[in-house]
């Protein structure tokens, strides 16, 4: 089974592959055609990669254990982020044994 | 220091100005000491302050080892110690009360435990976890992110403030653990191992772990330097970030782990890229790309515009005007030098032709001679010229060719 890139991996890819074409476009030999088409690329992976920025949502887990099948136990682990307020429950532990 | 008598019109002083004169007095004069003795009295409340007697045969004086110092030396703060104290002479003046302010804490000799750590060290060494060559890296851009530590310490919450202004995209698991107290150094053993063994099932792999404790939660690094928790660094699969939150010892947790961070806000720091950096980072690449592209058309805008100022693009028909010209002259001069070429060879030519005719037997035909052939019977036969009386015989039939036409006839009778 081919290994599926997982969402960080596919972002880390994306950045690499764009680094590689602002290098290409570096070089002014490149024909109008070609720099067109980088372009395109370029402007397409930067906007994937902002998506990708902005969908972003911490998944927060609270690994108890393994089941009897190995499989890892979680809980939602409830994190209040202390950014503009003042914190009171620090965290909460709500049954959440569906994993990623 | 000096001190000043009252002033005249205020003959007294109050016990606070009193005291703080002492005490001004006496940290002015006392450089930071080292004083030895044993603990008594010992007292360590919320506030994070630790008090204590300092007593010899003699004497006793009372010290205080403030919270950030408590903190580091907290492990050798226990009742009956034999210290060396590093401290200056004070005044507390809320009770007028002689206190010796700590900054560090030596232990008289090497105590047991400390010795065992040494050992213990020395035997990981010669087992080769502390090699540099085994360090693996750290991924840039993790997708699962494990913790381990307290569940309710601060630890957790300051890494998780990070990560989650950092690098959102990352999953995080917290494999909870006490990081003090007797159980500690197998909860966070086995913590280790559970993230492990997690992450060898597909899809939940882990790319890095964090395994700490907050600076606040214990004074007692006990458990990150036992031997289970070495174990469990040195085989975990995953790398490992150490945060101990311990600046001046390394611990054994510390020379083991594949990154070792001071505390875990650091840790986190160090294991996540930060997205607010890669946005800007995405943001110039745009630009740079937008300008690459302006620019490359300029560059062609300039370059047509140029070429567009040759002469063969704003009179195109001068080239072919030249050509033609050039072709005309040329043919001009084939005539030329032809017809009078021409003339010669036909001059030539006619005296050639007048040169024939004199020489042409028809010429002579045309005074009174003719040409005997033996006529043809069948088409296959030769004409043949008659120039001997022998070679014919009667009613041989002949041809005779006259300057102006052709006699057949039949020979009757030969003589010679």
């Amino acid at each position: 089974m081919a290994i599926k890139k997982n969402t960080a991996q596919k972002f880390e890819t994306s950045l690499k592959d764009l680094e590689e074409i602002v290098r290409e476009l570096e070089n002014s030999q490149i024909d109008l055609d070609d720099h067109l088409k980088l372009y395109e690329k370029g402007i397409r992976l930067i906007q994937s990669c902002q998506l990708s920025l902005k969908e972003a949502e911490q998944k927060i887990q609270l690994l108890s254990g393994v089941d009897a099948s190995g499989q890892p136990l979680l809980q939602k682990f409830n994190h209040e982020s202390t950014e503009g307020k003042e914190q009171q429950g620090l965290f909460s532990v709500e049954k959440d044994n569906s994993p990623s | 220091m000096p001190i000043d008598a009252p002033k005249e019109d205020n003959f007294y002083i109050s016990v606070s100005q009193l005291n703080t004169l002492a005490k001004d007095l006496l940290e002015g004069q006392f450089p930071p000491l080292w004083i030895a003795g044993e603990i008594s009295n010992l007292s360590k409340p919320a506030s994070g302050h630790v008090y204590f007697s300092l007593k010899d045969e003699q004497s006793s004086v009372r010290a205080v080892i403030f919270k950030g110092h408590a903190l580091r030396h907290g492990r050798n703060l226990q009742e009956g110690k034999k210290i060396i104290l590093r401290g200056k002479p004070s005044l507390y003046a809320a009770r007028g009360e002689f206190q010796v302010i700590g900054e560090d804490v030596k232990l008289m000799g090497i105590g047991e435990q400390e010795l065992l750590l040494r050992q213990l060290k020395e035997k990981l060494k010669a087992k080769g976890y502390f090699n540099q060559e085994r360090k693996r890296a750290i991924p840039l851009f993790p997708n699962r992110i494990g913790l381990v530590t307290s569940a309710t310490g601060s630890a957790v919450r300051d890494m998780l403030e990070v990560l989650g202004k950092r690098w959102p995209m990352a999953e995080i698991w917290i494999s909870p653990a006490r990081v003090q107290g007797d159980s500690a150094p197998s909860e966070i053993a086995n913590a280790i191992k559970l993230l492990n063994r997690s992450s060898l099932i597909e899809n939940f792999k882990i790319d890095v772990m964090v395994v700490g404790r907050g600076g606040g939660s214990s004074e007692d690094l006990y458990a990150f330097n036992s031997e289970i928790v070495a174990d469990a660094l040195f085989e975990s699969l995953i790398p490992t970030v150490s945060a101990v939150g311990h600046e001046d010892d390394f611990t054994l947790a510390d020379l083991i782990a594949d990154l070792r961070a001071v505390t875990p806000t650091e840790a986190a720091t160090r294991i996540s890229p930060n997205q607010h950096e890669i946005a800007d980072h995405l943001e110039a690449s745009a630009e740079y790309m937008h300008q690459s592209i302006d620019l490359k058309i300029q560059k062609f805008h300039q370059h047509l515009k140029l070429l567009s100022t040759r002469r063969c693009l704003q009179k195109p028909l001068d080239y072919l005007n030249q050509k033609s010209q050039r072709f005309d002259d040329t043919i001009e001069k084939f005539n030329r030098t032809s017809s009078t070429f021409m003339r010669k060879k036909t001059e030539k030519i006619a005296f050639f032709i007048e040169k024939l005719q004199a020489l042409s037997p028809l010429n002579i035909l045309t005074r009174g001679y003719s040409i005997t052939m033996k006529a043809k019977q069948f088409e296959s036969d030769k004409a043949t010229v008659i120039s001997s009386a022998e070679s014919l015989a009667p009613g041989d039939l002949l041809c005779t060719r006259l300057h102006n036409g052709t006699v057949i006839s039949e020979v009757k009778n030969i003589e010679t």
